[in-house]
């Protein structure tokens, strides 16, 4: 396929193409054919060609309740965290005047943060005796603290909406900048007031990085197993705990090696998906990358 | 006198209300930072400068933050001569796989670090890297190489492809032209991209979880002292690092232009 | 006259498309030349060609007698004006100007006096220390020219570089080229899909189409006598009628005109462009006539623009004076005439 290209293309091509062959598609292929291998009575591997794992996997309720559960809260901190970047992209947008670039640069800022300060962030906060509980006691609201604000789902989905939301604000800041204020005055021209033109100019062409900003979100928190393990109880278990645990603990690698194709599929069902659908709703001409 | 318009007020409102969300926690870390008290809770009774003393006395936690400077030095390095002679060879060149190729880059970026770490974890023993942190300078190196790739790749599709042809046109060889005409025209995304790396590989998780053995990188070390338990000095280290993010960002916001956002 | 560029035999493929079949172009030394055509016709492919930045599939190029084919463009005495001026946005005027000359190794005073003296030639002096962003259209437009010339190459390439200005502007530069021309000496290769432009320029044009030099003449010669459709209808404005040539006449429905030529017998056409051709109320003396009908007319400042349509079904555009506009009413029936040397009677195979 490379035949007929300079020498000079070599050069420069052939490092990369050898460390990516080498540190990560071997690897992920690695994780594959391990998904059909066996483990004997003391968990060592034994090459075979066995859909056991993704068997088990399948048919013990655990696993793949896990799933769904994962599927089901990486939805809802999705849907949160689009909820609350479109009103702030928004007014970056269209609203803010004088700061415009001090507001940009504020709301990128977070993705510079440490995943683990800001993780951290939410345990001091919710935590038994941490600054929420008391204050609400220090101003009378309640007598003893509350116990259940973190490690349980709630704490997991704040935590992730907050870690994930500037990576869903950035697109969509970015494709409501794209708009040419000519398509909003002229929806205001033809007698739609704000909220037509929000929703039906604005937003169908602002669909695109919407798109994107959710399935950052999505995909983001579907591999998550910090948040859960930093922020949940015991039973706020992501799919990710699992496959971590049992390429840990558990010690069963042909089965982690089959969850994580499992999640691997998905993650990628869920590119394609949302590349696909970006595409179909993109009206714009526009040169994103 | 405006108008008191309504929905206006009610989108400010909701604009504030998303950004004290996303900043009131790191604000609670970087004001407890001074909280003399053990324990972090409200009010706070004294303030004062002692955990970052007792900062500078954690030996660990002081190792930890150079093996990851050191790594994020390395990989950065490594990446940005392999991910700009990639995205020049990408950039000269066509060739049948090249848009399958684009895609396969963006995979270390997109995909869930646990996956890419366990991946990593499973195959490196075979190649004769033990866990250990050569495995997680490659690791980093890895997706640090996507990241550059990528920004200079994207560089390179602005840049007036007749620019490199009127340096030939005026007697310069393809080296020289490399040197005095494309380089300088892609230096800020190199400077952005090399920030952005070294940011990203200063707060990597997933990937190190998997690699490391003995010594933790910094992130790796903070996360083990709260699984252990909240010391308050882990106030004082987040606060540093969000002021090392800071200047980074600022450094960055000033050289890279767009490209260094991360999509 | 020595021959500054000769292309032999060139084919040019992309990939299994052939833009250029089988071309040969003969450039004299020192003059004008203008490769005319629509986009895509292959005009900028041979001009790349002859920079270096392509290369034939096969035949050979010559510059100055020495065969260049597979030479590089740095290593090409040639240097090329681009269409967006491909200016160096990371380096100042003076820098952009001096980056041939050091290529070539002048330093110091000379390359100093160099730049001067271009800056000079193209008027702009004064802008030694702006970046190209700092600069308008038509002064980056000089600051590419200036970075060419001060090369002194055997040949100077021009890949449409007015396209980006606006007319007043282009009509200056139109200008200040031709002056440069003679000043300089040396050969110029222009590519335009503006025919004005050509015409006012160049010392001979090649109209291109497809990929295939259609015509090569003086602007004149091409003007007043095309040789082919593509040609006729691309240059300036035309009416064509089709018909047979019986070696006597022009033979279409409802018309027949004495013409003596050369064309063979069988199928042609005939051309005739709209100042060429009176229009009369009356039946005329003229034996070249043809009764018309006015369909509607179009004012256009110096001038009006009639549109007939003769017997054979054929619509004629006709230039009518303002002060005889008054008489042609739309439906009304004319008759049309014009001299025999401004038609051009071409076989049409």
């Amino acid at each position: 396929m490379f035949l007929k290209l300079k020498p000079s293309f070599y050069l420069l091509f052939l490092p990369l193409a050898l460390w990516m062959l080498l540190f990560l598609v071997l690897p992920y292929t690695r994780v594959f054919i391990q998904s059909f291998y066996t483990i004997d009575d003391f968990g060592v591997l034994q090459p075979a060609l066995s859909f056991d794992s993704y068997k088990r996997f399948f048919t013990k309720e655990l696993y793949y309740f896990t799933l769904f559960k994962t599927f089901g809260l990486s939805a809802v901190v999705t849907a949160i965290a689009l909820i609350v970047s479109i009103p702030l992209a928004y007014y970056i947008a269209f609203k803010a005047t004088k700061n415009k670039t001090l507001l940009y640069t504020l709301i990128i800022l977070p993705l510079w943060v440490s995943y683990i300060v800001r993780a951290y962030a939410w345990k001091i906060i919710l935590g038994e005796e941490g600054i929420l509980n008391s204050f609400l006691q220090f101003i009378g609201f309640i007598d003893s603290p509350i116990s259940a604000l973190l490690y349980s789902d709630l704490a997991v989905v704040i935590g992730m909406v907050h870690i994930y939301t500037p990576f869903v604000l950035m697109p969509i800041y970015t494709s409501f900048e794209q708009i040419p204020t000519s398509l909003v005055e002229a929806s205001k021209d033809l007698g739609a007031n704000r909220f037509i033109t929000f929703f039906k100019v604005v937003l169908p062409l602002s669909l695109p990085g919407i798109i994107t900003g959710g399935t950052f979100a999505f995909v983001l928190s579907l591999g998550d197993f910090l948040a859960p393990n930093l922020l949940g109880g015991s039973n706020t278990l992501f799919i990710s705990n699992i496959f971590q645990n049992m390429f840990g603990t558990s010690n069963d690698k042909p089965l982690g090696s089959a969850i994580g194709i499992v999640l691997l599929v998905v993650v990628l069902f869920v590119l394609d998906m949302s590349s696909r659908a970006e595409k179909r709703y993109s009206s714009l001409n526009s040169d994103r990358t | 006198m405006k108008k008191f318009d309504a929905l206006n007020f009610m989108t400010g409102f909701l604009a504030f209300a998303v950004m004290f969300f996303i900043y009131f926690p790191m604000l609670i870390v970087v004001i407890y930072s001074f909280n003399a008290d053990t324990v972090n809770s409200f009010p706070i009774k004294h303030f004062s400068l002692k955990w970052y003393g007792v900062l500078i006395q954690n030996k660990t936690l002081l190792t930890s933050l150079k093996i990851s400077a050191l790594i994020g030095i390395f990989g950065t390095a490594v990446a940005l001569v392999i991910g700009t002679m990639g995205a020049l060879a990408m950039h000269k060149h066509n060739f049948k796989l090249k848009r399958f190729f684009e895609r396969i880059v963006l995979l270390p970026i997109t995909l869930p670090g646990i996956l890419t770490g366990i991946a990593m974890l499973s195959f490196f023993p075979l190649l004769g890297i033990s866990i250990s942190l050569t495995a997680v300078v490659i690791g980093h190196t890895t997706f640090l190489i996507c990241l550059v790739l990528t920004q200079v790749y994207a560089r390179f599709k602005r840049l007036d492809p007749y620019l490199e042809e009127a340096a030939a046109d005026l007697g310069s060889t393809p080296w020289q032209t490399f040197w005095k005409v494309t380089l300088p025209n892609i230096k800020t995304a190199i400077i952005g991209a090399s920030l952005l790396s070294f940011t990203l590989s200063l707060d990597e998780i997933p990937v190190t979880f998997f690699l490391i053995a003995r010594d933790n990188t910094l992130p790796i070390e903070i996360y083990t002292m709260l699984r252990r338990g909240i010391t308050p000095e882990v106030n004082a280290i987040s606060t540093i690092i969000f002021i090392i993010s800071l200047i980074a960002l600022i450094l960055s916001v000033k050289f890279g232009e767009r490209e260094t956002k991360i999509i | 006259m020595t021959n500054s560029i000769e292309l032999k035999d060139i084919e040019k493929y992309f990939g299994t498309n052939r833009v250029i079949p089988k071309l040969n172009l003969t450039i004299h030394q020192g003059e004008f030349i203008t490769l005319l055509g629509p986009s895509g016709c292959g005009k900028t492919t041979l001009l790349r060609m002859i920079a270096g930045f392509e290369t034939p599939t096969s035949g050979r190029v010559l510059l100055e007698n020495e065969d260049i084919t597979s030479l590089p463009p740095y290593k090409r005495n040639v240097n090329t004006v681009f269409q967006n001026y491909a200016l160096f946005p990371h380096l100042n005027v003076s820098e952009n100007i001096a980056f041939g000359l050091k290529q070539k190794g002048i330093t110091g005073e000379k390359l100093t006096n160099a730049v001067k003296d271009v800056l000079e030639t193209v008027q702009m002096g004064s802008f030694i220390n702006r970046k190209p962003k700092e600069l308008s259209g038509g002064q980056q437009q000089r600051i590419a020219l200036a970075r060419a010339i001060v090369n002194q190459p055997k040949v100077l390439l021009l890949d449409e570089p007015l396209a980006a200005l606006d007319l007043k502007l282009r009509k200056q530069m139109q200008f200040e080229l031709k002056q440069l021309h003679q000043q300089l000496g040396i050969t110029f290769v222009f590519v335009t899909h503006d025919q004005e432009e050509a015409l006012t320029m160049s010392d001979r044009i090649a109209v291109m189409n497809k990929g295939v030099i259609e015509q090569l003449d003086a602007p004149q010669e091409l003007y007043g006598h095309p040789k082919s459709r593509f040609v006729a209808d691309f240059i300036g404005e035309n009416n064509t009628l089709s018909g047979t040539y019986n070696g006597t006449h022009f033979v279409s429905e409802g018309f027949s005109i004495p013409i003596s030529s050369t064309v063979p017998k069988g199928k042609s056409l005939l051309f005739i462009r709209p100042e060429h051709i009176y229009i009369h109320r009356e039946h005329p003396e003229n034996k070249h006539k043809i009764e018309a009908k006015v369909i509607g007319k179009t004012f256009l400042g110096n001038l009006w623009r009639v549109r007939c349509k003769i017997s054979n079904g054929e619509m004629v555009d006709v230039s009518v004076k303002p002060d005889e506009i008054a008489k042609i009413n739309d439906t009304d029936t004319v008759f049309l005439s014009w001299n025999d040397q401004k038609s051009n009677l071409i076989h049409n195979q």
